[in-house]
């Protein structure tokens, strides 16, 4: 038959392309992670054919293939749609709500029950653990392009302006010749950024100033922090003052322009007014909902937000073009791996412990203690040296954000690490969920080889080094050091018992410093300023500064970098403006899914390793999650414990079944059904994983338990007679439509279930059956006649 | 090198591990997930310890001592580790260690077994099996209002096993003649009176090897103590006289018990049950408790699942033998050690909310006599790193799951099932 031939026809060209790439990445059963990746980029999913190639050429049998391969998220044995929607469900989505801009897109997309795709194969949705662009919550991407502030009435005009783009032909080469510059405009082109339209902004920056006959330098710049701020320009007059535009849309770019440069003569000024107006009438209503922020925050200047920050793993931010090789240098690069090279190992690490640096993420362990267990491990056949940039927590970005905009920075650290312990090989982790951050990285390297930063005999000395790139497959416990060490050996990311440490026996049994990405990112100011500089910043036993991703129920969210000391309650006024819709603060989620709640009667705490772990917090990583009064505790409770439950690598017994049990319990109580007892069990179990797990990823799991449990019991009874005040535990309320409604069928109109009858001018109702609580309505209602009530599960 | 265990200073070899050490000094720490000399990596804390310096937890198999470590296996702390983790696994662990039947019968009598032995025709085994537990076994079918089938798991898919009805098909096929009287002991007893628990207790006595005489005041036997209009004369007839052929001596209208200084033992069973079956065991347990030395007083741990889903019932619908018996029982639980510890630790009914993502009942063919039941696995993976190609993980966390592709079974070694700590790998002898 016809599809026969088809297939015929269509096996040997498979096969020809998978022993393509066998050849060129490797048959040993320690490559099986970048093997699958690859043969997944080709695909879009691992077709069985492919996969029984493998077993045919390569040592990887059956076993590791099927252990490997359903461990990592970002692999798949059947074929999605044609696009892909991934919902972020980080923290800050979360709170933000997008549980429900997902059930939207199932509902919009018609997605049948137990299926993630389309009929029409067209979409498929899933939900991801952290896009990273926390201060967009929430966040939508589709394919490669980023959705932020995406509400789940909108999901439609998504979808739309989607299809639409993809129709769009591309518009790229600019045929631009530049004869002189006249100034420049500087583009943040992080993740965030990039999210926020800032390539649509690039692409516009480059048409105008061609249009206009405007010459000039459009230089893309990392991170600028701002995150909430974005697409952000600095224009650079020609007199070199700079003025910056926060929140600036594509049809804005011709005005600004045209305010700052000269164009070349009068007549094309006058046309360009014109049809700049015309622009702005047709875009900004198509566009106002689905990308940008609501019109009142953009107008508003950024002015304590930079105030309060010291910038060392951030140093030159705003003005470094992330890959830009010579301005780096310029700024003081490398000079600290010259210093270093030129000092005896033992004196730079004495350094490090100096400066009294821990690791940032999370644990804390003093670096040069680290450092110096490495240098002394005694190995003929060489050492690793391995940057930790698997950053999985929900609710943080910056090692994400360190990688796509200092990556030589980062290069620098791990080059002065690997040269005082000894390390003759580097690997970067990054999580695959980092493309940007992988490509920079990548690039970065190469720049570094050519310049003879890495490669042999590095600046004339004996230290030579080779550095790779490791793409993390999608699993949180990678973070952990034996964990991440078993991935890059093609395993499951199965954590061991340690002692013995990596430091001793690590890679390939050999002696391996695992360092995180922003440790890596402080060793060069350590080093070109000495250990006394760096420890005058912080306080008696953290010391330097440190990244926090700001995100939550934050006016100003971003990426912020602040000296060890600083307190919450600054961080929060001061730099983040309050918090968002002049709510009341009730908690600071930090460190993610393994840290805690403060208060917000304790946020007049320190940043300080030492005194969140006392407040049963964690410094973690650095998300710091601003909860308000609209949050419900023993919802965020659930949240972050789902969330390792579903990453636990399912070893342990307390981890894998605990962690369950624990959610069983707090599924029981946020559905009404709880009791109290259920809450002395729930504490029960979380001190017994906390004791009795073996990992980190298990050892920390119960803290969001633990201390919402030890600030917020009150909310647990709450719930165990319930009621959830905030409304936000669904079982618990229900809709209801007051008397001030109107009648006028906008409830209706938006109600995605028909639960509200079309009943113009009488005060509507809404059929609880059908209600899927998705809160359109209260959204839609301009009279704020839909309200959430009790439900009254259990009546005392 | 030495270290402190529970006070007590033991030695520890260069790179022994914490566990060997101690079972070495005569201080046996328990453990699931390892097996020495067999690759693992430590996973159940069962082998939990307590480092008296930091206070932590830790897994003795894979803890390498260090000088002058101090290390306590015995406090309230391991102890609660070590209950927890178990009542955590078993919350996880869709299986029944007994088959209901089983266990509603008064009787105590192996249904499953008996199935088992009948549908392999091995049909003189499955008539011994259940003579040497109930004694009088299709009396007790007409007599007994069959606890067995109301609560019998086909039952809640089908129809349930009809298991009276292969019991008395069972007897009907008794061969009086092929019944051997047991090599004597050289000692007498005597039993009194002919009650289900009288019989028992002669039946046991003569397996043992007794001369046994039962002593009965009234004319017949049996016929007094139960409501014997229900039962058929003839069947009634052939499993006393099977008791007969036995040997014991049945001594009818005697008023008087003999002399007890002519026997080297007189039982008098005193029941305290009204149910013929129950009776029968009473019987048994007071001649097995006269002249063995009783093991353990714990009652074993019994792992019980509630329900079967829709989706197992679907699946099940179409299984079992020709009797319909689905064999709930496990038929690996001689060595499963979840089961010793969980009686050991006296795990009563479990606190958490059993939910599990695995089939119960579910059974896969490794190769002849070899199978493996992922619903008992506790995922310690041990028979993972003992195979080459062979068991594998799946997924990951709660939902993560050991399974063993079809290509891959010629891989299995049959020792895998003395290494499984559970019932999930087990060999049947066919």
């Amino acid at each position: 038959m016809n599809c026969q031939c088809q297939n015929s026809d269509y096996k040997p060209a498979l096969i020809e392309r998978i022993d393509a790439i066998i050849d060129s990445t490797g048959s040993e059963k320690a490559s099986i992670i970048p093997l699958l990746q690859t043969v997944q980029a080709e695909f879009g999913y691992l077709p069985s054919d492919a996969i029984n190639r493998i077993y045919e050429r390569t040592e990887i049998d059956r076993a590791q293939l099927i252990s490997v391969s359903t461990f990592y998220t970002q692999f798949r044995h059947i074929p999605l749609g044609k696009h892909h929607i991934r919902v972020c469900t980080g923290t800050a989505c979360h709170v933000k709500g997008a549980s429900n801009v997902y059930d939207a897109f199932i509902r919009q997309l018609k997605i049948p029950e137990g299926s993630v795709t389309s009929d029409d194969r067209l979409f498929s949705v899933e939900k991801i653990a952290c896009l990273g662009c926390c201060t967009l919550a929430p966040v939508v991407q589709i394919d490669e392009k980023i959705y932020g502030h995406v509400m789940p009435g909108r999901v439609d005009e998504v979808i739309e302006d989607f299809i639409e783009t993809q129709q769009q032909s591309e518009n790229e080469e600019n045929r631009r010749t530049k004869i002189q510059v006249a100034g420049e405009v500087r583009l943040g082109m992080g993740s965030c950024c990039m999210a926020s339209g800032s390539a649509d902004i690039y692409k516009e920056l480059q048409k105008a100033s061609m249009e206009l006959g405007i010459n000039v330098n459009i230089k893309p710049v990392g991170c600028v922090g701002v995150c909430n701020k974005v697409p952000l320009i600095d224009v650079v007059n020609v007199d070199g003052t700079i003025e910056r535009y926060p929140n600036v849309k594509a049809i804005e770019i011709k005005e600004i322009l045209h305010h700052h440069f000269k164009p070349a003569g009068y007549l094309k000024r006058l046309k360009n007014n014109i049809l700049g107006h015309i622009d702005i009438y047709h875009t900004d209503l198509t566009w106002n909902n689905v990308v940008w922020k609501p019109e009142q925050e953009r107008t508003e200047l950024i002015s304590n937000f930079l105030f309060n920050q010291k910038h060392i793993s951030t140093e030159g931010f705003g003005f470094l073009t992330p890959l830009n090789i010579d301005e780096y240098i310029a700024a003081g690069g490398f000079e600290a791996l010259e210093k270093a090279i030129r000092q005896p190992r033992e004196q730079i690490i004495e350094t490090v412990l100096k400066s009294g640096l821990r690791g940032r993420g999370g644990g804390g362990f003093p670096t040069g203690k680290k450092w110096g267990i490495v240098a002394d491990a005694p190995q003929s056949a060489g050492k690793y040296m391995i940057c930790n940039g698997d950053e999985g927590d929900p609710g943080a970005f910056m090692d994400r954000m360190m990688l796509e905009s200092y990556p030589f920075r980062v290069i620098e650290g791990m080059l002065i690490a690997a040269y005082a312990v000894g390390a003759d090989r580097g690997i970067f982790y990054i999580r695959a969920e980092y493309p940007l951050a992988v490509s920079r990285i990548k690039k970065a390297l190469e720049l570094c080889a050519e310049r003879g930063f890495t490669g042999k005999e590095i600046a004339g000395s004996d230290f030579s080094i080779g550095i790779s790139v490791f793409e993390g497959a999608g699993a949180f416990v990678c973070g952990e050091e034996t964990a991440l060490i078993a991935s890059i050996e093609g395993d499951r990311g199965f954590p061991r018992q340690r002692p013995p440490y990596p430091a001793v026996c690590g890679l390939n049994g050999r002696p391996t410093l695992v360092n995180n990405v922003e440790t890596l990112s402080q060793i060069a100011y350590i080093i070109r300023h000495g250990a006394d500089a760096y420890a005058a910043v912080g306080t008696k036993k953290s010391k330097g500064t440190k990244v926090f991703a700001l995100a939550g129920k934050i006016r100003h969210g971003g990426l912020i970098e602040v000296p060890m000391g600083i307190t919450l309650n600054r961080i929060i006024e001061d730099i983040g403006g309050g918090v968002e819709g002049d709510r009341k603060l009730k908690a600071v989620q930090i460190g993610g899914p393994s840290g805690g709640c403060i208060p917000a009667e304790l946020c007049n705490i320190q940043v300080d390793f030492d005194a969140f772990t006392r407040l049963g917090a964690m410094m973690g990583s650095g998300g710091l999650v601003v909860l308000s009064e609209d949050d419900c505790m023993v919802d965020v409770a659930r949240y972050f414990l789902s969330f390792t439950c579903d990453q636990s690598c399912g070893k342990c017994t307390f981890c894998r079944v605990g962690t369950r049990r624990m959610l069983d319990i707090l599924d029981k109580i946020c559905s009404g059904k709880g009791s109290m007892s259920d809450i002395d069990m729930l504490e029960e179990l979380a001190l017994n994983v906390k004791r009795s797990s073996l990992c980190g990823l298990g050892k920390t799991a119960p803290n969001p338990v633990l201390t919402t449990l030890k600030y917020f019991r009150h909310e647990y009874e709450e719930h165990v007679n319930g009621i959830c005040r905030t409304g936000v535990c669904k079982a618990m309320v229900k809709y209801e439509i007051t008397d001030d409604c109107i009648g006028c069928t906008k409830c209706s109109k938006a109600c995605p279930v028909d639960a509200i009858p079309y009943t113009p001018y009488k005060v509507h109702t809404i059929d609880l059956e059908k209600c899927v609580q998705c809160a359109l309505c209260i959204e839609e209602c301009s009279y704020h006649a839909v309200k959430k009530v009790p439900a009254h599960y259990a009546q005392i | 090198m030495t270290i402190k265990l529970n006070g007590k200073e033991i030695t520890v070899a260069p790179g022994e591990m914490l566990i060997e050490a101690a079972r070495r000094a005569g201080i046996d720490i328990p453990s699931l997930c390892y097996a020495k000399d067999a690759r693992h990596k430590s996973s159940c804390m069962i082998c939990a310890v307590k480092d008296c310096r930091t206070g932590q937890i830790l897994p003795s198999c894979a803890t390498v001592p260090a000088e002058g470590m101090e290390v306590d296996a015995e406090c309230p702390e391991v102890i609660q580790t070590r209950t927890l983790s178990l009542e955590l696994l078993l919350s996880d662990h869709r299986a029944d260690c007994e088959a209901p039947c089983r266990v509603a019968c008064p009787g105590n009598f192996d249904v499953a077994m008996m199935n088992r032995l009948n549908e392999q025709g091995m049909h003189v085994e499955a008539l011994e099996l259940m003579r040497n537990t109930l004694v009088i076994p299709a009396t007790l079918c007409y007599i007994c209002n069959a606890p067995c089938e109301k609560i019998c798991r086909k039952g809640t898919v089908g129809t349930p096993v009809a298991i009276r009805e292969v019991k008395k098909r069972l007897v009907a096929q008794t061969d009086l003649n092929a019944i051997v009287r047991p090599a004597p002991n050289g000692q007498k007893a005597a039993v009194e009176g002919s009650g289900p628990a009288s019989l028992s207790a002669a039946y046991h006595l003569c397996k043992q090897g007794f001369e046994v005489s039962i002593f009965e005041k009234d004319s017949a036997v049996l016929k007094n103590y139960i409501e014997a209009e229900k039962v058929p004369e003839d069947i009634l007839q052939l499993e006393i006289e099977v008791i007969r052929r036995m040997g014991v001596n049945m001594q009818c209208g005697k008023a008087q018990m003999p002399d007890p200084s002519d026997f080297d033992l007189v039982v008098s069973p005193q029941t305290k049950s009204k149910q013929p079956a129950r009776m029968v065991l009473e019987g048994y347990r007071m001649v097995t408790k006269n002249t063995e030395s009783t093991e353990s007083t714990d009652k074993p741990f019994n792992s019980t699942f509630s329900r079967f889903n829709d989706s197992e019932k679907k699946s099940l619908l179409a299984q079992g033998g020709s009797s319909g018996c689905l064999y709930c029982d496990c038929a690996g639980k001689a060595g499963c050690r979840l089961r010793r510890l969980a009686t050991e630790y006296h795990i009563k009914n479990p606190r958490y909310a059993k939910n599990s993502i695995s089939e119960a009942l579910h059974r896969q063919k490794i190769k002849d006599g070899l199978w493996f039941e992922p619903a008992k696995c506790i995922k310690c993976g041990l028979c993972v790193y003992n195979s080459d190609d062979g068991f594998t993980f799946k997924d990951r966390g709660f939902k993560m799951k050991i399974t063993l592709p079809e290509e891959n079974s010629a891989n299995i070694d049959a020792r895998l099932a003395d290494l499984c700590p559970t019932g999930a790998i087990y060999k049947i002898n066919a």
